[in-house]
Formats: C-alpha cells, structure tokens, sequence
C-alpha cells in the first residue's frame, strides 16, 4: 500500500521519466490515426535519446518538454485549422482520459485494498487483539471499501436522476409539439381547451426536468468536491501511519 | 511573453533557422528555447505541421554518437514561405514600432 501512495506522490510533484511521460503523452493522444501517433512519440523518444547522451537526466528532459496534456493539445491544435472545434475536441478528450484515469485509480486501488484486508483480517486473528495498529489498519481498509461501494451506488443514482430528468425534459418538449401541432388541425376547435391545457403541460414539464437537471448537477459538482477532500484526508491517514511505523 | 504572440513567431523562427542549416529534433529544440522560453515539447507539434504544409522535409542521418537521427530541412516552399513571412514581420515590428514612438 505504501509503494502505491509514494508513487501516486511522485505523480504529484510532476517528476516523470521517460515512460511515464510517453505512456501520458500517448494517452492523450485518443484519437488520432496510429501513423500519427506513433511518429509523434518517435519524435520524442529520439528527444530522450539526445538528451540522455547530452548527460540531463530524464525527469529534466521531461520537465523542460512540458506538460504532455499540453503537448497533445497542441498537436491536435496543430492538426486542424478549425480551432474552436479542435478546443472542445480537445476538452471532451481530455475529460474522457480523465475519467478512464480514475476509474482506473479505483480499480487497481480495490485490487489492493482486497488482499490487503484479507491479510490484516488474517494478522488479526493471528495476534488475537494485543495488535491496535491492525485494528486500525483493517478498520480504514474496510471504511475504504464500503464506500467505494456506496459512492459508486451514489454515482449511479445521481447520474440516473438527471438522466430521468432529461426525459421529462424531453416527454415536455413532446407534449408541447404535440398540443401546437393539433391546434393547427381543422377540428381543433372542439378541444382548444384540452389542447392549450396540453401545451402548459408541455411548458411545465420542461421547466420542471430543467430545474432537477440544474439541481442534480449541482449536487455531483458537490459530491466530486467531496470525494476530492476525502481521497486527500485519505491520503493524509495512511502517511500518518507510515510515520508512526517508522518511529 | 504573450504565448499566443510567441506561436505565430515560432513558425517564422523554425523556418529561418532552418535556412541557414538543417537541424535535427532536439538542436532545433535547444536552439529556440534558450532564447525564448517556450516548452520545448510544443515545437514537435509545429515541426510537424509545417512538414505536413510542405514547408519542411525530413531525412534520417546517422550521427557520430550511435543511433540515426531525424533531420528536418526546407523545401522550395518553405524557402518562399521563409522570405514572405520575413517580409511580413519586418513591415509588421516597424509599424508596431513607429506606433511606440509616437507621442
């Protein structure tokens, strides 16, 4: 566990070497034709190549290259004229890495988290209860992995209430087009009243789906924010706990 | 330094360095940064479209210390392109300049 968290410190302070800074600049890269990636990374290999030959060290190399979210920004930029749509391009991308990122972090974090449970549980009845630390131990693995369950449950629930919402949006947008559409009709003038009912409905549904989708994201924002402050109060736990290992 | 402002220099840069002697990768890289501050991985991305506008071509080189190297040196096209875009920023500084004199 401690091997994860120095290397996720690492990522932090920004000192990449030469693969980690590839496989990044590869990763936002999505997108483009294999030709066009491969060259590019070719290109900065070979950057790496000289450098190292020159006597700079690779983190160095990286750090003077810049940013590879940066970096594949540019190229796309580079590559089309248009620059607005190459923008949001670039955005919706660099939003898609970020969530394959994390969803990653999660991933091979339970893949960890699992043994390491299985083994503390196993330490603890090993030991009887004299242990405290292990106790802990467990006890924060376990939080962990409860809420990585419940907040995936939460996840799923907030992105189903907008998803919902969205269709009353649409089911509105529906109702409307349909009560314009049969005022238009010859025999409208039986049922101009159901008719115009029908087009406030319309109305009200949409501002009704408007308003919980305005209101749900909020509360997402909110839970990311959350999650945020937890992962880094997280964070702070198991460090204080290497600590206390190595008095 | 505005980056924006720094962009469209570098086309300029890269294109007259290149007519003087052809570089490859990174001494055209070092070049440039260590005069202008600019992160030296946003030039590959522009190298690599003036290649593609024709501007530029490559051809790979063995160098003395191993490993063939890929160098990059200028077409017909970017010859012209070079001397216009000169041309363009000559006229360009001395308006700029004649504006920051006046007063």
């Amino acid at each position: 566990m401690e091997r994860i968290y120095q290397k996720n410190k690492q990522n932090f302070k920004g000192k990449m070497n030469k693969k980690e800074f590839l496989n990044e600049l590869k990763e936002h890269l999505v997108g483009l034709s294999k030709d066009d990636v491969k060259e590019i990374i070719e290109d900065y290999e070979e950057h790496f190549k000289v450098g190292k030959k020159k006597k700079r060290k690779e983190f160095e190399i990286a750090k003077s290259l810049g940013n590879p979210k940066e970096i594949a920004r540019e190229v796309r930029k580079e590559l089309k004229k248009d620059k607005e749509s190459s923008s949001f391009e670039s955005g919706l991308i660099e939003f898609w890495v970020g969530v394959k990122k994390t969803s990653k972090d999660i991933y091979f974090n339970l893949k960890k988290e699992i043994p390491n449970a299985v083994n503390s549980l196993a330490r603890l009845f090993k030991s009887g209860n004299k242990k405290r630390s292990s106790w802990k131990i467990f006890g924060t693995v376990l939080l962990n992995f409860i809420l990585t369950i419940v907040w995936i449950g939460l996840l799923c629930l907030i992105f189903g209430l907008i998803i919902s919402f969205g269709a009353v949006v649409i089911s509105g947008i529906v109702t409307f087009l349909v009560a314009i559409f049969s005022l238009s009709m010859p025999f409208a003038g039986a049922l101009t009243n159901l008719f115009l009912s029908g087009l406030f409905a319309g109305i009200g549904l949409i501002c009704i789906g408007m308003i919980f989708i305005i209101l749900f994201s909020l509360l997402f924002k909110g839970f990311v924010k959350i999650t945020k402050k937890y992962l880094n109060w997280n964070k702070k736990m198991f460090r204080g706990e290497k600590n206390e290992k190595s008095k | 330094m505005d980056t924006q402002l720094k962009k469209g220099a570098m086309d300029l840069c890269v294109l007259s360095l290149l007519g003087r002697k052809d570089y490859y990768g990174y001494g055209l890289v070092q070049k440039i940064s260590r005069i202008i501050s600019i992160s030296e991985g946003t030039l590959y991305p522009i190298l690599r479209r003036l290649k593609n506008e024709g501007y530029l071509q490559t051809y790979f080189k063995e160098s003395k210390e191993g490993p063939s190297r890929k160098y990059y040196s200028l077409t017909k096209k970017g010859k012209m392109k070079s001397i216009k875009l000169h041309e363009e920023w000559k006229e360009f500084t001395k308006k700029i300049n004649k504006i920051l004199k006046e007063r």
